[in-house]
């Protein structure tokens, strides 16, 4: 339907919007609708119309009827209105010429009139006697009628009319020459007293004047035809079919089978309307009543477009109608739904911008009480709370960034708090290296050492697991072995001292490995206490673990019991202690790197940053790309040879 | 007053102490004695300690046991390393 890709195109615009397909929608149901409508309304019409039109034909076949029956009724009359004058002349046959010549004179539309006396009624003028007038152009001739060669008595007109005592048309006929003039006659019997007929008065007429009668006005395409009783036409626009041929020859003749049921309408006098693919119009139809007077029937016949010329150019309008008022309603739908939807176009808009970063965003201002107004008010919600969100979200990251940066100035301090490694210069035999490689996380791990009264204080420690928790228990433990070792020699005292600390309000258990030791720089004798951690090694000539029993680490029982042991420890010997994280360190098979090979990288004779190095290169080496999970701590003492 | 069983795996270390941790607190939560299955494990770490001695304080703490069975070669090595020997409950 080229209407539909029409609007569908101009609506459609390109890009489908919402407000195109709605309007799409709408416009294509107003058509569906309209159509059906139109089809309804049509079928509606054209019935009424049809009703309509047989009315008006009717009135036209009426008014044609009453207008021949009119004709008619007058020559009835005139013949009866004579009837008087013949039967006072009845004794003078004579004067009857006259009576007939003057109904001529007095009646122009009758051709012809006889007075037809029944044999012998004037016993002097014989078997035959019929005074008779007739026209010749505009002069009246008047001659004695019946004879051997025109015996009238047997003929239709006069037999007929004797037999039923009453006036009657004639079947139409042509005039003998008389050239050729299709007529009519009107045949009235004149009785006696006994009833008989004396006389048939008879008045001829043209049927040539029907035809003007019949010329139909009212339509452009159509034309009226007049048949007689028994259906022959009488009057029609083919002149060759005037009293040559009836409706039924032209029935049985031809290809128009829809006549025989109108034929058969005209032989019982019912008047109607029939629909007939007429030779001369093609579709058409046939209005058609009987007349009163002679039982004629009449018809109109009327090319159908003809009586629907109206409806198709109403129909004409209609439709143009509709297309003009389809696009208009097309632009104002879809000025009114981009209306009714602009709001949605500023939300996109507003939501474009949201998802780019702006919760400030503008949102439409909405007026009207419907779905938009609940849009705009789950969409202000939304944003309120993603802004809120957005906002606690910086607060968080702020704090974690801060409490990050925090935790990584702690780690430093942290380190910062272990001594690297010391040459005091009065010291130049004592070697000494430590060494903390953190875990990403703040840890635990930690080592101390420092010279008082020639006496070499150092520790090492691991507190049981990680991040701040572990630190502070850290930096305290560290702390408290600083302050008490400043000034207590007695590592019993310092332990309990440090343990009584750790374990004091310790509710999550953080526990402490530690390995404390006092070397005397003056007399090598080595006193040392060990609380849980790994034991340290001697490496001399052999490499052997320090003996030292195992006690509780630092935190777990604050009554706990420390054994402080010692030895010697001579020139040339190393005192290599280390925490779990050397041993545990795991490859990514999850290996630990393990007690044998920490003994297998120990060597006599180096010094202890080389002794740590080493070792740091065999565990990176074991470790490879696996992720250090814990701090990893190793501290050297050695004194040199002199 | 009922005993469960927990059952440890090959290691109880830093990877995996918090898992067991809520498991053993959450059977003394519900008022039941611990017995810890350590048949599997062969290496606990400093942290997997922490959590045996939390476990042991918390569980005295309600007047419940917290007792551990088949400890390993291993593990018992562990143990006395840091000291640990005799501080836990053997079922």
């Amino acid at each position: 339907m080229p209407t539909c890709a029409f609007v569908t195109a101009w609506i459609g615009g390109g890009r489908k919007s919402l407000a195109s397909r709605i309007s799409l929608w709408v416009v294509l149901s107003v058509v569906l609708i309209l159509s059906i409508t139109a089809l309804i309304g049509n079928y509606y019409v054209v019935k009424s119309i049809k009703l309509e039109e047989s009315v008006k034909a009717n009135g036209i076949l009426y008014i044609v009827g009453q207008r021949i029956d009119a004709s008619l009724v007058t020559v009835e009359i005139a013949v009866r209105n004579h009837i008087g004058d013949i039967v006072e002349n009845i004794d003078n046959p004579e004067a009857l010429y006259h009576i007939t010549q003057r109904m001529l004179e007095d009646n122009p539309g009758i051709v012809g009139s006889a007075i037809a006396f029944r044999p012998y009624f004037f016993p002097d003028k014989g078997q035959w006697f019929a005074p008779y007038s007739y026209r010749e152009g505009l002069t009246i001739h008047t001659k004695q009628l019946g004879g051997p060669d025109y015996d009238y008595h047997t003929m239709d007109w006069y037999q007929t009319t004797d037999t039923m005592r009453n006036g009657y048309w004639s079947e139409p006929y042509f005039d003998e020459g008389g050239g050729e003039m299709a007529m009519t006659t009107y045949s009235f019997p004149l009785l006696d007293t006994g009833g008989n007929t004396i006389a048939v008065v008879t008045a001829d007429i043209l049927l040539d004047d029907f035809s003007k009668l019949l010329e139909v006005k009212y339509y452009e395409n159509a034309y009226a035809c007049l048949l007689s009783r028994n259906g022959t036409f009488i009057s029609h626009p083919m002149k060759e079919l005037v009293l040559r041929e009836s409706i039924f020859s032209v029935t049985d003749s031809t290809k128009y089978p829809e006549l025989k049921d109108l034929a058969q309408d005209f032989a019982e006098g019912r008047s109607g309307m029939r629909k007939w693919t007429s030779p001369r119009y093609g579709e058409s139809y046939i209005f058609f009543v009987p007349l009163q007077h002679t039982g004629w029937s009449m018809a109109i016949v009327c090319k159908a477009s003809e009586l629907f010329k109206g409806v198709r150019k109403a129909g004409l309008f209609l439709t143009a109608l509709f297309l003009i008022m389809l696009v208009l309603l097309t632009y104002l739908l879809r000025r009114g739904v981009h209306r009714l939807i602009a709001p949605l176009t500023t939300f996109t808009q507003a939501v474009d911008q949201v998802a780019q970063g702006n919760l400030q965003a503008e949102l439409p201002v909405i007026h009207s009480q419907d779905e938009m107004q609940q849009l705009h008010h789950s969409f202000s919600i939304m944003q309120q709370s993603l802004a809120q969100q957005m906002e606690e979200l910086k607060q968080v990251n702020e704090a974690k960034g801060r409490i990050e940066g925090e935790l990584k100035v702690a780690r430093e301090i942290q380190l910062s708090m272990l001594p690297k490694a010391y040459q005091p210069s009065d010291h130049s035999n004592l070697d000494i290296y430590g060494q903390l490689c953190a875990a990403k996380e703040v840890g635990g791990d930690f080592y101390d050492f420092f010279i008082r009264d020639e006496k070499l204080f150092f520790c090492i420690g691991d507190v049981s697991g990680k991040g701040v928790p572990a630190a502070l228990v850290m930096t305290t433990t560290l702390s408290q072995f600083r302050n008490v070792a400043t000034y207590e020699d007695d590592l019993q005292k310092i332990i309990k001292s440090i343990n009584k600390t750790a374990c004091a309000d310790n509710e999550t258990v953080m526990f402490v490995t530690f390995f404390m030791g006092v070397l005397d720089l003056r007399t090598e004798q080595l006193r040392y206490v060990n609380a849980g951690h790994n034991k340290p090694f001697f490496i001399c000539d052999g490499i052997t673990e320090l003996p030292a029993k195992p006690n509780l680490p630092l935190g777990v029982d604050e009554n706990a019991p420390y054994i402080v042991r010692e030895c010697t420890m001579q020139a040339g010997t190393m005192l290599f202690l280390y925490t779990d994280g050397l041993t545990e360190a795991r490859n990514t098979q999850r290996k630990q790197f393990g007690i044998e090979r920490v003994i297998s990288q120990l060597k006599n004779g180096v010094d202890s940053k080389n002794q740590i190095d080493k070792m740091t290169q065999a565990v990176q080496k074991f470790v490879g790309d696996a992720a250090q999970s814990d701090d990893l701590t190793m501290l050297g003492i050695k004194v040199k040879n002199q | 007053m009922n005993t469960e069983v927990y059952k440890l795996g090959e290691e109880l270390d830093s990877f995996n102490y918090q898992e067991v941790q809520d498991g053993i607190l959450a059977i003394l939560e519900k008022g039941n004695n611990v017995l810890l299955d350590m048949t599997a494990c062969n290496y606990v770490s400093s942290t997997g300690l922490r959590v045996l001695l939390y476990s042991k304080k918390v569980a005295a703490s309600k007047g419940l046991n917290f007792s551990l069975k088949g400890v390993s070669a291993e593990v018992q090595d562990i143990m006395s390393v840091t000291g640990f020997d005799g501080f836990f409950d053997y079922a």
